[in-house]
């Protein structure tokens, strides 16, 4: 999904820049690219180092000078987070009826555990989640709760499992530093600032205009701050569909809690997005 | 029909009123379960009986002057349950006040002073005040010096004797009372009242009336046309040796409040009528700030601004050099003298009790006037929860203002502020009784809401009065107020404290219960945990930015971190809820602009909307050339419409992922 173009500075071009960028850590919706804060001071303008708080989270824009080029960038990511917002929403359907066909199975061949030969009878997604889950079951570790500091001294459920959870931990962290505190987000047309928002989480706003701003321009930076806004929610939204699904797929555990299917819920809805992001490449 | 009613205290976060949509139909059903109790009905009625039969001498028994301390005896009452050597510190401290009220109340007859100190002769734990008075062998009635003095001076917090207690032995007796957090203001007050008392300090015949009228609010309006305003005029036409200066609405303001409150305009008598400043639980203002004054410079309801300090006028707005030296107060604002800790209202009201504050409180503006180290206050009249606009209106009438005004006719004749004040306590016994004669002769069905309405928040608001100092003080006013020179020697004595009192000052303990740790760890914002992170009650809680490792720490751990990061924001949604702002700004050169204390400097602010939760919406429209400059107003209500949709969603995704959290770990 990341996309670059060139930005001006000093009256000649001297960088690629990508067109979405942010302080936050790796974007899990692959819309924008994480980069240090140092290196948006680089790129910045002016002395941006003490403008902005060093604790929120910046989101920058770098559009294209052309307007009709900037709205299509805008447009393709509106276009990827719709469907990225109908991938999430699929999500409990297709779990239930994973689940569903799982528990049939179970029922006919009274069988505790996944066998190779149903897990490869699942597409990608699902095939990845059951192996996750199985790696919980057969690690029986039934005195496990939410809670219990005996988790650190226990060993790890599955090396994949471990990955994913780290993975999961990330989420929540972006969560709580992008979502739940304040964000600046900018607008540049070719290297050139238009307009600066500060955006409380609870939706108060103060934007910063350029005098010079045309008509188009305030469009963008408008449109700009939708995509960040949406970016916001849809990681809040991640993490239902993610909550929603680990008490969904507990049934087909044999042991533990819906705690220890996060990881592997999260792992299954990052590939389905990751499909998404692949069929967006595509078109 | 109801109708709502006026009260004059106002919530700094919000800008609003301190407890909004009081309406007299609610009122009335909480005077209906609130009765007198059968004790403090047959006290009322008593009062009432005698203040018919004489009115000369209020609460004192027949033949006595309640002028004179010799005939009306003096007492001094400490909590019992202080520790001694806070009750050794606390007697050297006022042992200047002590030594002249024991001269003067003994004159006659030594047993006329008394200190009611100590395990045994304290106020004890849950006592009420006829229980108390029976232990000298005093019953409802008027005072007796003979088993218990007329003037009495409270000692303690509020905590350890209760406003309650305050009140109903106000009912006959003249109570004052005094309690710092510090050894060394008891001392300074003490030798206030002495240079005073004994005419070392004498102020001008100079009074003051400074009435706070703001914008779209028909409470303080009120009190400056049908409260100041007559009171003023009544004192200038009948007291022609006093300087009388009335500070009109439009001067009401912080600033100059300060010229008035040790400044160079400062009276010997000080009436102010405001909103008194109401803070939430846990919001640091509220120990030091709580009825702090609400001055001119506010906007006014409609405004609906938080209320930051630069409004109001608190104890940190005395000045170090102030010259408050004898005066008397009277703070007509809610909150003025003191907060209770649980609101009497709300639970008469709504059935449950509700925490209005840590513990019950004096509030520090009459504090810091009492104590100040360049000679203090003698004494201040506030009140104490709400005051309420029914008490200058009576059953529609208005400037119902006799009560004020026989007061301070007591005072600029003399009479020490305590017998003053007897006005206020006759209007709580003669309403009292009426209120419970109404409620007892008529069925529900036929009382009439708004009469039982007013009667009752008449009748909180004359009980609620209560005097700060020693109720024995008078106005020390001469046709010359003592020489400059003079004053600054005397002045330079108050903090020069006996050996005594500095060895002892600093391990004083104030009250029966150590409070310093409550004051210090005050949290630094109000916030409503929903307890999310209750869910993970085996670990510690999160400490609040900081993201937690994800390399360090197990799942549960960051689960439980962002739980309560999830809780605490849904917190402060239901704080923020009550409004939405937008602004928009516009800069010629955007590197030269700063963001600095929430706003944009270096920009010129071109259109602001504010959305309140009522409805209520503010919006600063951009000009230009005369005309609207559409160009940025377009945006910028584009901007509005995207700002309540962004927290439309993302609140309505906050809230089904903490639901979400909460089904996986039931």
């Amino acid at each position: 999904m990341h996309s670059m173009h060139q930005e001006k500075s000093s009256g000649r071009f001297k960088k690629i820049m990508p067109v979405f960028e942010s302080t936050g850590s790796s974007d899990p919706l692959g819309l924008w690219e994480s980069v240090l804060p140092a290196e948006m001071v680089h790129f910045g303008i002016g002395d941006e180092t003490n403008f902005l708080p060093t604790d929120a989270p910046i989101f920058r824009v770098n559009l294209p000078s052309s307007g009709q080029a900037a709205h299509e960038v805008l447009e393709n990511s509106e276009a990827y987070f719709d469907e990225v917002y109908a991938a999430l929403d699929g999500v409990p359907d297709r779990l239930g009826s994973l689940v569903s066909r799982m528990q049939g199975r179970q029922a006919a061949e009274d069988s505790v555990s996944f066998d190779a030969v149903s897990l490869e009878e699942e597409p990608g997604p699902e095939s990845e989640l059951l192996q996750l889950l199985d790696d919980v079951s057969k690690n029986e570790m039934v005195s496990f709760s939410v809670g219990d500091e005996s988790e650190a001294l226990r060993e790890p459920i599955s090396q994949a499992w471990l990955e994913a959870r780290v993975r999961f931990q990330s989420l929540l962290e972006q969560i709580n530093r992008e979502v739940l505190h304040f964000a600046w987000v900018e607008t540049k047309l070719d290297g050139q600032m238009i307009a600066r928002s500060q955006v409380d989480w609870s939706g108060d706003a103060s934007t910063l205009w350029s005098e010079t701003a045309s008509e188009e321009q305030k469009s963008l930076h408008h449109r700009a701050l939708r995509v960040a806004a949406r970016s916001r929610n849809l990681k809040l939204r991640l993490f239902v569909t993610v909550t929603g699904g680990a008490a969904k797929v507990t049934t087909l555990m044999s042991v533990g809690t819906p705690v220890l299917a996060l990881p592997a819920v999260y792992q299954y809805v990052m590939s389905i997005l990751k499909q998404v992001k692949q069929l967006q490449s595509i078109s | 029909m109801s109708q709502e009613l006026f009260l004059n205290g106002i919530d700094a976060e919000t800008g609003g009123y301190a407890l909004e949509g009081i309406t007299t139909d609610l009122i009335a059903k909480v005077a209906r379960g609130q009765k007198l109790t059968p004790e403090d009905l047959r006290d009322a009625k008593l009062r009432k009986a005698l203040d018919e039969q004489k009115r000369e001498h209020f609460g004192v028994a027949e033949g006595i002057d309640d002028t004179n301390l010799a005939e009306t005896g003096w007492a001094v009452i400490f909590p019992a349950a202080l520790p001694q050597k806070s009750v050794d510190a606390l007697k050297e401290a006022l042992k200047p006040l002590l030594d002249l009220r024991r001269e003067q109340a003994s004159a006659k007859n030594e047993t006329f002073y008394k200190e009611v100190i100590g395990p045994e002769l304290g106020v004890k734990n849950g006592e009420s005040k006829n229980e108390f008075l029976k232990r000298f062998g005093r019953g409802p009635g008027p005072a007796d010096p003979d088993k218990f003095p007329y003037y009495a001076l409270i000692v303690g917090s509020p905590e350890a004797i209760p406003y309650t207690f305050q009140y109903q032995l106000d009912v006959q007796y003249a109570v004052g009372r005094i309690y710092f957090d510090r050894l060394e203001y008891y001392y300074q007050y003490a030798q206030s009242v002495v240079a005073a008392e004994t005419g070392n300090i004498k102020r001008a015949k100079r009074a003051a009336f400074f009435g706070v009228a703001n914008p779209d609010d028909k409470a303080t309006q009120m009190s400056a046309q049908h409260l100041i305003r007559p009171l003023a005029d009544e004192m200038k036409s009948q007291y022609k040796d006093w300087k009388v200066d009335v500070v009109s609405p439009e001067k009401a303001t912080k600033a100059n409040l300060s010229n008035y409150m040790g400044g160079k305009e400062t009276p010997s008598l000080l009436f102010t009528a405001s909103h008194g400043m109401n803070f939430k639980p846990g919001d640091p203002r509220l120990l030091c700030h709580t009825g702090a004054i609400l001055t001119q410079d506010w906007p006014g309801p409609k405004a609906r601004v938080p209320i930051k300090e630069d409004l109001y006028f608190s104890a940190d707005d005395i000045a170090s050099d102030a010259d408050v030296f004898g005066m008397i107060a009277f703070i007509f604002a809610c909150y003025g003298g003191g907060i209770p800790k649980l609101d009497n209202f709300y639970r008469q009201a709504f059935g449950t009790a509700k925490e209005i504050a840590p513990y019950a409180f004096i509030s520090q503006l009459p504090l810091k006037l009492l104590s100040h180290p360049k000679g203090g206050a003698l004494g201040v009249f506030a009140h104490v929860e709400r005051a309420w606009g029914a008490s200058i209106q009576w059953e529609g009438l208005q400037n119902d203002v006799e009560t004020f005004d026989s007061t301070i006719d007591a005072l600029l004749n003399g009479k020490p502020a305590g017998a003053a004040t007897e006005y206020f306590n006759e209007r709580y016994a003669e309403i009292s009784t009426m209120l419970t004669e109404e409620l007892d002769n008529t069925s529900p069905e036929n009382q009439d809401d708004i009469k039982i309405a007013g009667m009752w928040t008449s009748n909180n608001d004359a009980r609620n009065y209560v005097f700060l100092g020693d109720p024995a003080v008078r106005l020390p006013v001469d046709k010359d107020s003592t020489s400059a020179a003079q004053a600054t020697e005397i002045r330079e004595t108050i903090t020069v404290y006996p050996p005594a009192v500095k060895a002892a000052a600093e391990s004083f303990q104030p009250d029966v219960e150590d409070r310093t740790v409550l004051k210090s760890d005050a949290p630094a914002a109000a916030t409503v945990n929903y307890a999310l992170g209750d869910l993970f009650k085996k670990s510690e809680p999160a400490s609040g930015a900081e993201a937690v490792s994800v390399t360090s720490s197990g799942l549960n751990e960051t689960l439980k971190n962002f739980v309560e990061k999830l809780g605490n924001t849904l917190s402060k949604a239901l704080e923020d809820a009550g409004s939405l702002e937008v602004s928009t700004y516009v800069a010629d050169d955007l590197t030269e602009v700063k963001y600095e204390n929430g706003k944009y400097s270096g920009a010129r602010l071109r259109a602001m909307t504010r959305i309140n939760i009522d409805g209520d919406t503010l919006v600063c429209i951009p000009e230009k050339d005369g005309e609207v400059d559409t160009a940025v107003w377009n945006i910028h209500l584009e901007m509005v419409k995207s700002a309540q949709e962004n927290r439309a969603e993302l609140l309505k995704t906050i809230v089904g992922a903490a639901a979400s959290v909460a089904n996986i770990i039931k």
